[in-house]
């Protein structure tokens, strides 16, 4: 019982101390939301963020995928042309031979592909190899 | 749907709702969405649809992260992330109580991890040197002497509000700014009836004592 005395006591008290302070306690209040206050603009811009925001998350996971794989199939496509080229052995020149400059500058401009499409090129022939054996 | 939440659309004709917008028009729709939020849940409720619930509590999520953190910016940018959030956990609203409450609850929770965060201390720590967002108080209704007797009054509390601990001051703030039942607080700080009593008392005799000798 005393606790519950004591209880009753504190509110009392709580409500006693809030009615001393109402001047003071109602100033603030109006104070706080009066700081609050912001024009129109500011709660259509913030709704309009909010809106955006949560298309995004309603967008399936693999259409957000999708969004990140394609510029990362496109670096990862730059990245091995470029080691590809870099791999390529490199023609002597150094005995200063011209013909050889010739047949290799020949040779570039007959390939239709560059070599660092070599792996793609023969993928697609084992893939139309495979079409013909199944017809 | 052009907005309109699917739960309305026998009650209110399409063509009637031309934007989401406080007013004649949107009011009655904010009130229906509201109570069958509360009635059905939030389940089932679509980003589209969930604007209203958003143009119906935006204000008064902002004004308790403001009055929390004391920063618009950051009140302005944790106010779309209490609605997103709200939005992930729809699930978990089953309209056992208040709507608004339950958003503050997420909003108390938000603001309580946002200042955990040791980066965002360090920035608030930074701008308290120059000072917080200080509570304003031009109103033309009042003279320059009450105006400067209010103000001196709101310094005061809020001086005292500033120092008190994190639990006290949110039911502080509930209670006095949001003008919160202190069962509402309970549930939106997830505390007992009791704690949330206790914490009051304690509040509001340290705002007492603190304004007292500071006059």
């Amino acid at each position: 019982m005393k606790s519950f005395r004591d209880h009753d006591h504190r509110n009392g008290n709580a409500a006693s101390a809030s009615e001393d302070l109402k001047p003071e306690l109602d100033a603030f209040r109006d104070a706080a939301r009066q700081a609050a206050e912001r024009p129109v603009f500011f709660w259509t811009r913030q709704r309009a963020s909010i809106r955006s925001r949560l298309s995004d998350t309603a967008r399936p996971f693999w259409r957000r995928g999708l969004a990140w794989t394609a510029p990362l199939v496109v670096l990862a496509c730059s990245l091995l042309f470029f080691v590809g080229e870099s791999k390529a052995p490199p023609p002597d020149f150094a005995g200063g031979d011209d013909e050889v400059l010739l047949i290799e500058v020949e040779r570039a401009l007959n390939r239709d592909f560059p070599t660092a499409l070599d792996p793609a090129i023969l993928m697609i022939d084992q893939i139309d190899r495979a079409k013909r054996h199944s017809r | 749907m052009n907005g309109i939440p699917h739960f309305l659309v026998n009650q209110y004709p399409v063509a009637t709702v031309q934007s989401k917008q406080e007013g004649s028009i949107g009011e009655p729709m904010i009130k229906q969405a509201e109570q069958a939020a509360t009635e059905q849940g939030m389940g089932g409720i679509e980003p589209d649809d969930f604007e209203w619930i958003v143009l119906n509590h935006q204000k008064q999520i902002f004004r308790v992260f403001l009055s929390l953190m004391r920063d618009a910016g950051e009140a302005e940018a944790l106010t779309q992330e209490c609605f997103l959030r709200a939005y992930r956990k729809r699930h978990t609203y089953r309209g056992d109580s208040r709507l608004s409450t339950w958003l503050v609850r997420i909003a108390i929770n938000l603001a309580s991890d946002h200042r955990r965060n040791r980066r965002w201390l360090f920035w608030r720590r930074l701008a308290s040197a120059d000072g917080v967002e200080a509570l304003p108080l031009p109103d033309d209704r009042l003279s320059p002497e009450q105006t400067s007797i209010r103000q001196e009054m709101v310094r005061k509390i809020d001086s005292a509000v500033e120092r008190l601990p994190e639990r006290q001051r949110t039911a502080f703030l509930l209670k006095f700014v949001e003008e919160m039942t202190q069962e509402e607080i309970a549930a939106a700080m997830n505390l007992k009836l009791g704690t949330v009593k206790s914490h009051l008392f304690r509040a509001t005799e340290t705002v007492k004592r603190l304004c007292r000798s500071d006059s």
